[in-house]
């Protein structure tokens, strides 16, 4: 009994190093990117270990937000993530167009192109930039925006 | 520290016993399963987005271009079979490192591609803990196997769970100080983020919140709201006092996600789905509810039970004894 009494004791101090390895291990790693999010001035974003940067910062109240849309005639659609980046995730073309804006004509247009062979109807493809005052949009949905301006414009593949 | 308080009990009054981590276990690997089928056309999408969108972050961040399309899809069409059996319990000493694996594989590569998400973050985590922690399949298992006698050491993994995850939430209110700083609780950044957020979906022609929409021209109703927001992420540290704090803060979180869906259609489905706060609860009270439901007779009265149960009709199964 002697020899099975200590193996239990071993084999619960082999329990007791492993939790306390892994639960130190595990607290620091979330831990770290909030002191991180102090101690730096950009502290980036990763996952699954993350800052949160989320909603941490003021964006104003008048903004300008690149998009792509479709014009036909009169009319402005403004398109999909999924015709825009082929993507369901919003963010993920919102970055897709920040990019291609970021880059210059040249990949602003590439974009274009890349959209116009999703978009199945007639009409033109423009990335474009919109300025807005979001308050006056919280009263007004379908407020205008401030201005628009076109970097890149090609026609659609119907 | 963790291992201290195994052998006292669980840092609260009593042992926790093996139902609780193995509750939490089904729980977690239950979403798992939900959420890889659930994105799993999305995922498999994802294999054909162009390199130059490639963005890696994570255990991916090293990686010169995305993975091959047949990698991809092999990950995505295992994990939630990795995610039912560690849901089940089945030889998880494989298959529970191997769900971790895949997951966090899986879910970084979703993350890789010009966004991080924060919604799967907590669930990665909480996969990652019970994946390392002995006993967690030691009670619950599907196929019935007996219970490990003597492997105890079942509130580590539960309690680590939780701190987990009053971190996370600890870190998101830091990073909203030291953006704003208490300028923050004035709620006119919450109040431009709103709008902003909402009005981005609009022009990128996705779901949008009305109702967040209208509110933002409330200039009144942010201010509590920022508040509200900072006490539950700064204040989550409550929520290990246990009892009343406990509860109190994990209704406060979960109406905190149920606000964020209504103002910004914005969904934390492991948040929503009450998993990510399973850690705090008691739950071995579960599968006992459970059974003393099963034992209980109710109105459909076995043929033995007849005789204590007269008022209530004939019996519904088997042929009548005696």
């Amino acid at each position: 009994m002697g020899v099975a009494s200590t193996i239990a004791t071993v084999s619960v101090r082999i329990v007791s190093v492993r939790a306390t390895i892994v639960s130190a291990g595990f607290v620091a790693a979330v831990a770290l990117p909030g002191l991180r999010t102090l101690l730096q001035d950009e502290p980036g974003d990763g996952f699954p270990l993350s800052t949160y940067p989320m909603f941490d910062e003021d964006p104003g109240r008048v903004l300008e937000l690149p998009t792509v849309v479709l014009e036909t005639g009169e009319r402005v659609e403004h398109l999909s993530p999924r015709l825009i980046a082929g993507t369901d995730q919003v963010i993920q073309a919102w970055e897709a167009v920040k990019a291609a804006v970021a880059g210059g004509p040249a990949t602003a247009g590439a974009l274009c192109i890349e959209v116009a062979d999703r978009v199945h109807r007639p009409g033109e493809v423009a990335v474009v930039i919109e300025r807005h005052d979001v308050r006056d949009w919280s009263h007004h949905r379908d407020a205008t925006p401030l201005d628009r301006r076109t970097i890149a414009h090609c026609p659609a593949q119907p | 520290m963790a291992g201290r308080a195994q052998k006292r009990g669980s840092g609260q009054r009593s042992p926790v016993p093996a139902e609780r981590v193995a509750v939490l276990r089904i729980l977690v690997g239950a979403y798992v399963v939900a959420w890889s089928l659930a994105r799993l056309p999305e995922h498999l999408t994802s294999a054909g987005q162009p390199d130059h969108r490639w963005q890696p972050v994570g255990v991916w961040a090293l990686s010169d271009g995305p993975p091959a399309r047949a990698a991809v899809v092999a990950l995505a069409v295992a994990t939630p079979v990795l995610g039912l059996l560690f849901a089940a319990g089945r030889w998880f000493r494989v298959a529970g490192p191997a769900c971790a694996v895949a997951l966090l594989a899986l879910a970084t590569l979703d993350s890789s591609w010009g966004q991080v998400f924060h919604t799967e973050n907590l669930v990665v985590l909480h996969v990652g803990i019970l994946a390392l922690a002995p006993g967690v399949a030691d009670a619950l298992v599907l196929g019935g196997r007996r219970q490990r006698e003597g492997s105890g050491g079942y509130g580590w993994p539960v309690r680590l769970c939780a701190v987990v995850v009053v971190l996370a939430y600890v870190v998101s209110g830091v990073a909203k100080l030291r953006g704003e700083g208490l300028g923050w609780a004035s709620g006119d950044a919450l109040r431009n983020l709103v709008a902003y957020d909402n009005l981005r979906k609009q022009l990128l022609g996705d779901t949008y919140s009305p109702l967040g929409r209208r509110l933002s021209s409330q200039g009144w109703a942010f201010p509590p709201m920022a508040v509200a927001t900072l006490a539950v992420e700064l204040g989550a540290g409550v929520a290990l006092l246990g009892g009343r704090w406990r509860t109190g803060w994990v209704a406060a979180a979960y109406l905190f996600h149920v606000g964020v869906l209504l103002l910004m259609a914005i969904v934390f489905p492991y948040q929503l789905s009450g998993v990510a706060f399973a850690s705090f609860l008691p739950l071995e009270r579960l599968p006992e509810r459970l059974r003393r439901r099963a034992r209980s007779p109710g109105p459909l009265v076995h043929p033995d039970r007849r005789a204590s149960h007269s008022d209530q009709g004939p019996a519904v199964s088997g042929p009548p004894t005696g």
